[in-house]
């Protein structure tokens, strides 16, 4: 019998909600066969339950908890993960209740050695990353879940385990009023960094493991007055040869991360004379003075660059940390885990409303496991100055610090490689490139919001099925009413150009031209999660058209 | 040197690998093998005067040695 917690955990600053099982059919005797189950209602699982309602798909998404998580963890979310909230329609209160930023500063022994500026600019509706904490983040999420009937969600309900019945999956539940069995085409692990249902299947991961031991803590602090950027505290007095990093978080809720002292026990870590001891230390590196902090949560965690080398078993597929694991340096986690979610969704729901053949999801596979391999081979540069591996990286380390101060072509090496988007440049979707370009986009890498009046952004026209953007060439004019007929979940944005079926018609701003790589007229087709899928020159329906139709029926 | 001139973090991060590798393959010897390595890779090719100037920058910020506290 599963018994998750049913009282509200501790928290300084948040009021937990306690969310009541509630008896499913298949308790009552009904055995209907889901198009889909998620396992696990973390940020990814959530989203990708959204994505799936927002393409007309419904899901059942089980949680084992009773509650939302403990502690900031995914405390910052990219631009691109933003992007993807929007495509969910639950963008509002992060963005109303976040902190956004967009730059950071190194520090070495009391000096500042290196400071980056995220790229931003007017055409962005997001800022660069959006700080608070993973507690908000669940709740926003929970609540546009509660707006959307097409996701069911199941409090108190853990995998127990599952098995390939020939149409799907059956897995068997496990809940505070005994186990139920629950049949679904496909199943999705979004379970976490220990997915019950990874162990389940006895998959194991490849990639490195790091021994160094990070401490998180979470504090609410009036009088802790800075302002909202990544800080990065390399060496300090009282940790010779670690490092602490400092987030800020709405509600005067701070994050300190600093890596343990080799072979210091996490227990002793982790009791409160020590978190109170290490705590006054970085104030007063930071402000000079210790004022007054409460403590809200604290844990330990070490490093991983892990990834499991398939997506996909069966009927079943993983997302997020259940398939990889990725260390924070560089806000990995989450942000890699919603690219997954929004690679994996339109996919599903093109394969459950006979759009395309299960073959489709195999591309998830193939695209979100060689970005993984790609982010945990960025991940190790950065894991490798915050926590060196070996004598030769520790050494190294010191040499990059030392040259820190005085010499300009070592500071780029401090750089935290901040989450980026994944090209698929080598996916089987894109179109072959038959038009050259001077720039722009090429196929497999996501496309570039624009401004298009006060308030109005380009991918706030985007669904999130295919989309045809043609811009410029008004005086040529083209006609997508046929790819209408045929895709009627196909969008047609125009800017500047005069296309008959055209969802969305604007004049294209003067930036469209340069970020598109556009001299007189292009066509780009774009795939629902925004990678581009093909463009060509001028303007190209039918082009646009033959590549759609060799993914989607 | 200014920022045209940086060498590119590609290039920066390689070579921080290559002699990570080399000192932790060195083991004990990783004083002479850093010795050996930068001798080897003056007598190659660089002028004696950027040896000079890479030696001067290098001295900057060192840890003091054994017993020079309060120096």
């Amino acid at each position: 019998m599963h018994n998750p917690r049913t009282t509200p955990r501790f928290s300084v600053f948040y009021d937990y909600r306690i969310h009541p099982f509630r008896r499913p059919p298949e308790m009552e005797g009904a055995a209907p066969r889901h198009d889909v189950v998620i396992v696990g209602a973390g940020p990814v699982g959530m989203v990708l339950a959204l994505l799936l309602a927002r393409a007309g798909v419904a899901s059942v998404l089980i949680e084992a908890e009773a509650q939302v998580s403990l502690g900031s963890r995914a405390v910052a979310l990219t631009r691109r993960s933003m992007e993807i909230v929007q495509q969910a329609r639950a963008d509002a209160p992060f963005v109303e209740n976040g902190y956004g930023w967009s730059s950071g500063r190194s520090f070495y022994a009391g000096r500042e050695v290196f400071r980056m500026a995220l790229p931003d600019d007017p055409d962005e509706r997001f800022p660069p990353v959006l700080n608070n904490s993973q507690q908000y983040w669940e709740e926003y999420l929970i609540d546009a879940i509660a707006r959307e009937p097409l996701v069911d969600l199941r409090w108190q309900t853990a995998f127990h385990s599952l098995a390939e019945d020939g149409e799907g999956v059956t897995a068997r539940l496990d809940t505070p009023e005994g186990e139920y069995d629950i049949r679904a085409r496909w199943l999705v692990a979004a379970d976490g960094g220990r997915s019950a249902v990874r162990h389940f299947l006895g998959l194991r991961m490849e990639g490195q493991a790091y021994a160094g031991k990070f401490v998180i803590t979470d504090f609410v602090s009036a009088d802790f007055d800075m302002p909202t950027e990544r800080l990065c505290y390399f060496d300090p007095d009282w940790n010779p040869g670690n490092n602490v990093l400092v987030h800020r978080q709405p509600n005067n809720v701070w994050r300190f991360d600093y890596r343990l002292p080799d072979g210091e026990d996490p227990e002793e870590a982790l009791k409160p004379e020590t978190i109170a001891l290490r705590t006054r230390r970085i104030m007063e590196m930071v402000l000079g003075r210790e004022v007054p902090w409460t403590l809200d949560w604290a844990s330990v965690y070490s490093p991983n660059t892990r990834t499991l080398p398939d997506y996909r078993h069966g009927h079943v597929l993983f997302v997020g940390d259940a398939a990889h694991l990725l260390p924070i340096f560089g806000i990995r986690g989450a942000n890699t885990g919603l690219q997954d979610a929004e690679n994996l969704g339109w996919k599903l729901a093109a394969v459950l409303r006979g759009r395309a053949g299960d073959g489709l999801l195999d591309s998830y596979s193939h695209e979100r496991v060689a970005a993984a391999r790609e982010i945990c081979d960025e991940a190790g540069k950065s894991t490798r100055l915050m926590d060196p591996p070996t004598r030769g990286y520790r050494v190294m380390r010191a040499v990059i610090l030392s040259f820190a101060y005085t010499e300009d072509f070592c500071r780029p090496m401090l750089h935290w490689r901040t989450s980026r988007p994944h090209d698929h440049a080598d996916s089987v979707l894109n179109a072959p490139e038959s038009d050259p370009f001077a720039g722009g986009i090429a196929p497999g890498s996501v496309a570039r919001n624009l401004r298009l009046g006060p308030g109005e952004y380009l991918f706030d026209h985007f669904g999130y099925g295919f989309t045809l953007l043609l811009i410029g060439g008004a005086a040529d004019g083209a006609d997508a009413a046929a790819l209408k007929a045929r895709w009627p979940d196909l969008r047609v944005v125009a800017l500047g150009a005069a296309v008959t079926g055209a969802d969305v018609g604007r004049p294209a701003p003067a930036t469209a031209f340069e970020k598109y790589g556009v001299e007189g007229a292009a066509t780009y087709l774009l795939r629902p999660d925004l990678h581009v899928c093909g463009r060509w020159q001028g303007l190209a329906p039918e082009a646009a058209g033959a590549a759609l139709a060799r993914i989607l029926r | 040197m200014t920022t045209d001139t940086l060498p590119p973090l590609a290039k920066l991060e390689e070579i921080n690998d290559l002699i990570a590798a080399g000192i932790d393959r060195a083991g004990e010897g990783a004083e002479l093998f850093l010795a050996k390595a930068l001798f080897h890779l003056a007598a190659h090719g660089a002028e004696v005067a950027a040896l000079k100037d890479a030696i001067e920058a290098s001295l900057r910020h060192l840890p003091a040695p054994p017993g020079a506290s309060g120096a």
